[in-house]
């Protein structure tokens, strides 16, 4: 077996076993959900053998699976999905061994462990499948997975709002890739992204809805502005997820959508304007947002958002260092983000709450996990020599001579700068609020906390330490991940070599990095300050619209307003269901009706009408009539059997005895039968309706008449059919031997219908008899049910 | 003078013949060797269906394009030939299903079985004609068949409200659809459905306004049959009902009869109806996904939520319909398939409700299976792989048949339409999920025995048959679908 199948699927098969172990013996759970990453891992290094034995270009491994639809599971193995690979595989690794620490001895560690892999399966999948459908499947399957991770403490009402959220909004933007995905696949005949990047030109085919649809589906997994919504609230989930799903993986599958796409769409005209400004607005409202929070994972999240933006801003700028830059963040972000998460999970597991009005002084107290939340918040605010410091410096540097729109440009520098200084004041508070300054009131945190035992703070030093290689020898994945990343990503060959350094000496984007730090800590020395016009501001927006009020109105009008009507419905009224049924098939035949020519109207068919056709016709309307509206029973069956035989009468006079006879026969029947039913059941009890209801019965009772008497009409229009009359009078005397026409339909053409009609007959005679039978022992027996 | 006879192909017409007599044997020998078990009649059925499904394919190597007996009233090509082959086996389950339902135990055991079987015999006609008032005979021996089932545990009231209310609507469309044949038999002069073709093919004129409400009347009548949204109000009434083995036939074979006449009827005359044909059954689709999949997500009776998933799974069938109306060849070939797996999926659902309850006594509340994953495994495994594969997520039957009708409608140009579809059934994982979840990952309430905790699980061998049946067929045609769908596609091509 390929090793790419095994890094996609293992985690899934872990994912069924854990369960039903990890109750039982609660010690080896941890342990056991550990081997998907571990074994996800081992076939990633044997992936990235074969690959780089390859030449580092794509390669596809692919399983027929129905081949005539052309459906088959395959996988895109090139820089890219390899990078990504490791990246997922890897930060879960470390979020399974945090786990083990972070978790309480009561949680059901089945369920929590089975998601987490699924979950692990599902992104490996998104990030290695190559049919657009594929991808879709494994899309949607981390919105589930994810779901189950964030409401996992489902007594939890915020938990369970959390989760909700997030899979309608994931989960919503993924069909709207989906149907992106379908238009795409349309236009240009190919499904299989191997294949797209491959083609040329695919932007100029693709339209600008098919566009949107895609890029809606990565808004939405990376929170871009307005669908940010969801993240915050997804912080009801265990700290450990909201690591392991904010840091490399859930959001990140957007950005990992839009490079994927990169060489596909970002040659389409709108990919500056839409993903630029996604990126730009999302970079400034989280960072904002960030600095009105007061729970650390808030703050955290937002960040998140922030953060999620700037890589976005990379994309939308497009080119060589924008590209290079970008990749390059995902490691930074994934490693300090990952971490400072875990920080704040051991905050909360020691203190007793995340409020940084209710922590203080937690340096002296925590002087390692300090160091650790330190060193990963200069990486993200960019200070040398962390990782974090390089790509700044490449965003700025990318800013001053951006791709994209150019009739923009000149703002590009001062938003990334502002975004900028809001990133290194958000970190400051969170430092400060959690480490460094006293707790606001009087109230404290539950605990006084202290550090906890290394087993725990060893996943974060892990990946602080990764976050300081990265920036004091970016060799270490420059040209083993970072490039080959790039390349795929740049699309069309390209083949990179560079070399990543720290120091770049004095230039323009050193200078903007000064100017960052040196604002934000003027700015945080006076935080009151910046507080009190954020707060302003939201207090004069408090009653405006926002996307959560949109979310919270639409969920409103979902529950409350729409569903009540569905279900009323469908309420066992036996009235309502006739009337529905009655109504909206006549509305909509007689839509159909009136768009079409009616030719020469239905009077024809009413030529030819003699008195007494015309008479009969209005005896049985009124014997219909009778039936319904007599109250007795008797009266009623009287009233149908008179329509009965006022057909009979019509059938003579239209001269067709045959079919006279047999109505007449049948309608005999049919009322000694139902004068024999109606004999054994209770009186029928009429229920008065208002006057209202009756005339809204009657109404829909003539309509429908009308219509279909109308469709009758006109389809006795029609001029062209050949009557079968004369084959019968040509034919009879010859073949038959008849005179009488009839009587040789009757007996001889249609023989063998008349047997059938007649043993009909004889055992509904044989029926008669029994129900007689049975009425009459009923009788006997007093019985009357 | 030597009588003519009309051409007859009688080794295409023994299957109906073996379901008859069947029928009638069933009924005659519990007529005179009355007796309180059932164990044999359900044999004696099965053997019958057996029999039938036996004809049917070694009818089908040597036909040539089809063979039309009775001047049309009787048709086998392959089409007819693959419907017939589903019928049986959803019938032959229903009766594995049916004999392991314990409540129906006191009800008499002759009837059911040979209703069953004469239902089975509508059904085959109705899909096996090109004759419209052969289908609509075939239509009222179904159902007539059906209202009696309905109601078929007498002294139950909500069965006997779920009989009454079928039989009324029942009727409603019954009339709706012979209406509708009036007037085409009007506008093309003819019954049958090839002639009307020709007629309309040669006739632009007679494609006037009275066709298009004929064809409108014979949609509603069967948009009823298949419960398609508006005309689906019964469904769930009924379906909740009825008894549970009943739901389930009824859930499967009558709709696969029916929706095999509307293909027919729509392939063939519904092309000369125009756009505003197309705009309806467009509209119906897209209605009927997705009220049977909003509605179902409320239901906290899992015989309701079942009602309305087979709503929903009615309106994916119609998107195949939409796409196979525009000549894509595909489109009829994945309804057969998407038929074949959605017998054995929901099949396989009901009879887990039916065994799943404890003597006569049935389970019918979701809130009744929580914790079965633990107290009943088996059946929840069960229950698990058809909740999967209705909502149509591989590796199971569900996902490959979604897939190709899905992929028809976008090659036949009906993308919006597919995205409609496609949205709805995520929104049906969640409530296939939620029995999952309540399975597996909820404590079993109060009430439930302690002796299916403790002690080894007890299927009745009857349920555990049509168990085994539909989890092998659900999975091999998710896994494998290969030869099965190649036989569908070559079953897709309709004799004209």
């Amino acid at each position: 077996m390929d090793p790419i199948f095994i890094a996609v699927f293992f985690p899934f098969a872990v994912a069924v076993a854990v369960p039903y172990f990890a109750n039982r013996y609660r010690a080896i759970a941890a342990w056991m959900a550990i081997l998907a990453p571990a074994v996800s891992l081992w076939a990633l290094v044997l992936l990235y053998g074969e690959w780089s034995a390859a030449g580092r270009g794509a390669l596809l491994y692919s399983f027929s699976w129905v081949p005539s639809a052309g459906l088959d599971v395959s996988f895109l193995v090139d820089g890219l999905s390899i990078m990504w690979g490791f990246l997922v595989a890897g930060v879960a690794f470390l979020i399974v061994l945090y786990s083990n620490s972070y978790l309480h001895e009561h949680e059901d560690m089945g369920r929590y462990y089975g998601w987490l892999t699924a979950f692990m399966g599902s992104m490996m999948g998104v990030v290695f499948a190559d049919h657009l459908l594929t991808l879709f499947i494994f899309w949607e399957l981390t919105s589930v997975t994810s779901f189950f991770l964030i409401g996992f403490w489902s007594d939890r009402k915020a938990a369970l709002y959390g989760s909700q959220k997030a899979l309608l909004i994931t989960g919503g933007g993924g069909l709207a890739m989906l149907a992106g995905f379908l238009l795409l696949g349309q236009a240009t005949g190919e499904w299989h992204l191997s294949k797209l990047i491959a083609m040329s030109g695919v932007a100029g085919k693709v339209s600008l809805a098919a566009f949107v649809l895609i890029i809606l589906g990565a808004a939405t997994k990376s929170a871009q502005w307005p669908f940010h919504i969801w993240l915050p609230n997804a912080m009801e989930a265990p700290t450990p997820i909201s690591a392991f799903l904010h840091s490399a993986t859930m959001v990140k599958a957007g950005i990992y959508l839009l490079s994927r796409f990169y060489p596909i769409l970002g040659e389409h005209p709108a990919w500056g304007y839409v993903v630029i400004g996604l990126g730009m607005t999302t970079m400034i409202a989280g960072g904002l947002l960030s600095l009105r929070a007061y729970d650390l994972k808030a703050i955290l999240a937002y960040g998140t958002i922030s953060q999620l933006g700037l890589i976005v801003t990379f994309l939308g700028f497009g080119g060589r260092e924008a590209i290079i830059g970008s990749t390059l963040h995902l490691y930074n972000h994934a490693a300090a983000k990952a971490a400072m998460f875990m920080v704040v999970g051991i905050i909360d597991h020691e203190t007793g709450t995340r409020d940084i009005r209710l922590l203080g002084h937690l340096a002296r107290r925590m002087p390692r996990a300090h160091i650790l939340a330190v060193l990963a918040a200069i990486s993200l605010i960019g200070i040398p020599p962390m990782g974090g410091f390089l790509t700044k410096e490449m965003l700025y540097g990318v800013s001053i001579h951006p791709g994209g729109p150019g009739e923009w440009a000149a703002f590009w520098p001062w938003i990334t700068l502002a975004a900028g200084i809001i990133t290194a004041l958000y970190h400051l508070r969170f430092l400060g609020g959690a480490f460094w300054t006293p707790a606001e009131g009087t109230e404290i945190s539950p605990k006084p906390g202290h550090d906890p035992p290394s087993t725990f703070l060893s996943a974060p030093a892990i990946l602080v330490a990764l976050a300081v290689a990265f920036g004091v020898a970016p060799g270490l994945i420059e040209n083993t991940f970072v490039a080959p990343a790039a390349e795929a990503t740049l699309g069309g060959g390209v083949r990179l070599d560079f070399h990543l350094t720290l120091w770049h000496g004095i230039n323009q984007p050193l200078v903007m990095s000064i100017i960052t730090v040196t604002t934000a800590g003027f700015l945080y020395w006076k935080l009151d300050w910046v507080s009190a016009v954020l707060n302003g501001a939201a207090e004069l927006w408090k009653n405006g619209p926002g996307p959560n009020k949109a979310y919270d109105g639409a969920i409103f009008i979902l529950k409350e307003r729409t569903w009540p009507i569905l279900l009323s419905l469908q309420d066992g009224n036996l009235r309502r269901y006739l009337r529905w049924s009655m109504v909206v098939p006549a509305l909509l035949l007689l839509g159909v009706g009136l768009s079409m020519d009616w030719g020469e109207g239905i009077w024809p068919a009413f030529q030819g009408t003699t008195f007494i056709g015309a008479s009969i016709c209005l005896l049985i309307s009124i014997s219909a009539m009778g039936t319904a509206l007599f109250p007795g029973r008797l009266p009623a069956i009287l009233a149908l059997g008179t329509a009965g035989y006022g057909i009979a009468s019509l059938y003579i006079v239209m001269k067709a005895p045959d079919l006279a006879l047999t109505q007449i026969m049948i309608e005999s029947a049919s009322i000694i039968l139902f004068l024999l039913a109606f004999w054994v059941l209770p009186e029928i009890k009429i229920i008065p309706k208002s006057a209202s209801r009756r005339a809204r019965d009657w109404g829909i009772a003539i309509f429908l008449g009308v219509l279909s008497a109308a469709g009758m009409a006109l389809a006795m229009n029609s001029h062209n059919l050949r009557t079968i009359a004369d084959y019968f009078i040509r034919t009879t005397k010859p073949i038959a031997g008849f005179r009488n026409v009839v009587n040789a339909i009757i007996v001889d053409y249609r023989g063998y219908d008349t047997l059938g009609e007649i043993t009909v007959l004889v055992i509904s005679g044989v029926a008669i008899y029994a129900m007689l039978r049975i009425v009459g022992t009923m009788q006997e027996d007093g019985e009357g049910h | 003078m030597t009588p003519v006879f009309p051409v007859i192909h009688w080794p295409y017409l023994l299957p109906v013949i073996f379901v008859v007599l069947g029928a009638v044997a069933v009924l005659l020998w519990d007529t005179f060797f009355r007796s309180r078990d059932r164990t044999f009649l359900a044999a004696l059925t099965l053997t019958t269906l057996a029999a039938a499904g036996g004809a049917t394919l070694s009818a089908l190597p040597g036909l040539p394009g089809g063979a039309v007996s009775f001047g049309g009233m009787f048709v086998f090509d392959r089409f007819s030939g693959f419907v017939f082959i589903l019928i049986l086996i959803a019938s032959f389950i229903s009766v594995l299903i049916a004999a392991a339902q314990m409540s129906l135990d006191e009800a008499p055991a002759g009837e059911y079985f040979a209703l069953i079987l004469f239902a089975t015999s509508g059904m085959m006609l109705m899909a096996g004609t090109r004759n419209m008032l052969m289908i609509f005979i075939g239509l009222e021996i179904l159902s007539l068949s059906l209202y009696v089932l309905a109601g078929y545990l007498r002294f139950d009231l909500r069965g006997n409200e779920a009989a009454l209310k079928y039989f009324l609507l029942g009727s409603f469309a019954a009339g709706f659809l012979l209406f509708g044949m009036a007037m085409i038999y009007g506008a093309a002069g003819s019954v049958d459905l090839a002639r009307i073709a020709s007629h309309l093919h040669s006739h632009p004129l007679s494609r006037n306004p009275a066709f298009m409400l004929g064809l409108g009347f014979i949609t509603v009548g069967l948009g009823f049959k298949v419960a398609a949204v508006p005309f689906n109000m019964w469904a769930p009434d009924v379906y909740e009902g009825a008894p549970t083995a009943v739901t389930a036939f009824m859930s499967v074979g009558p709709k696969a009869a029916a929706f095999a006449a509307f293909f027919r009827i729509v392939l063939m005359v519904g092309g000369y109806a125009g756009e505003n044909f197309i705009a309806v059954l467009w509209v119906m689709a897209a209605l009927t996904m997705t009220v049977g999949n909003l509605v179902a997500i409320w239901q906290a009776n899992i015989k309701r939520m079942l009602a309305f998933s087979s709503i929903a799974h009615a309106g994916y069938i119609l998107v195949a319909l939409v796409a196979a109306q525009r000549g894509e060849a595909l489109a009829t070939g994945g309804f057969l398939y998407y038929l074949l797996v959605y017998s054995f999926m929901n099949l396989g659902a009901f009879c887990v409700v039916v065994a799943s309850g404890r003597g006569g006594e049935e389970r019918t509340r979701i809130a009744d299976f929580a914790g079965m994953g633990y107290t009943r495994p088996v059946l929840a495994a069960a229950m698990a792989i058809f909740m999967v594969s209705l909502a149509g997520l591989p590796p199971t039957g569900g996902f490959v048949a979604k897939f190709y009708i899905f992929s028809a409608a976008i090659k036949a140009g009906y993308v919006w339409l597919v995205v409609v579809a496609v949205l709805n059934s995520v929104i049906s994982v969640y409530y296939y999920l939620r029995l999952i979840v309540v399975m597996y990952m909820q404590e079993p309430g109060a009430g439930v025995d302690e002796g299916a905790v403790a002690g080894p699980e007890r299927v009745s061998s009857y349920a555990f048959a049509a168990l085994l049946l539909a989890v092998i067929a659900t999975l091999e045609l998710g896994l494998f679908p290969g030869a099965v769908i190649e036989f569908a596609l070559r079953s897709g091509v309709l004799l004209n």
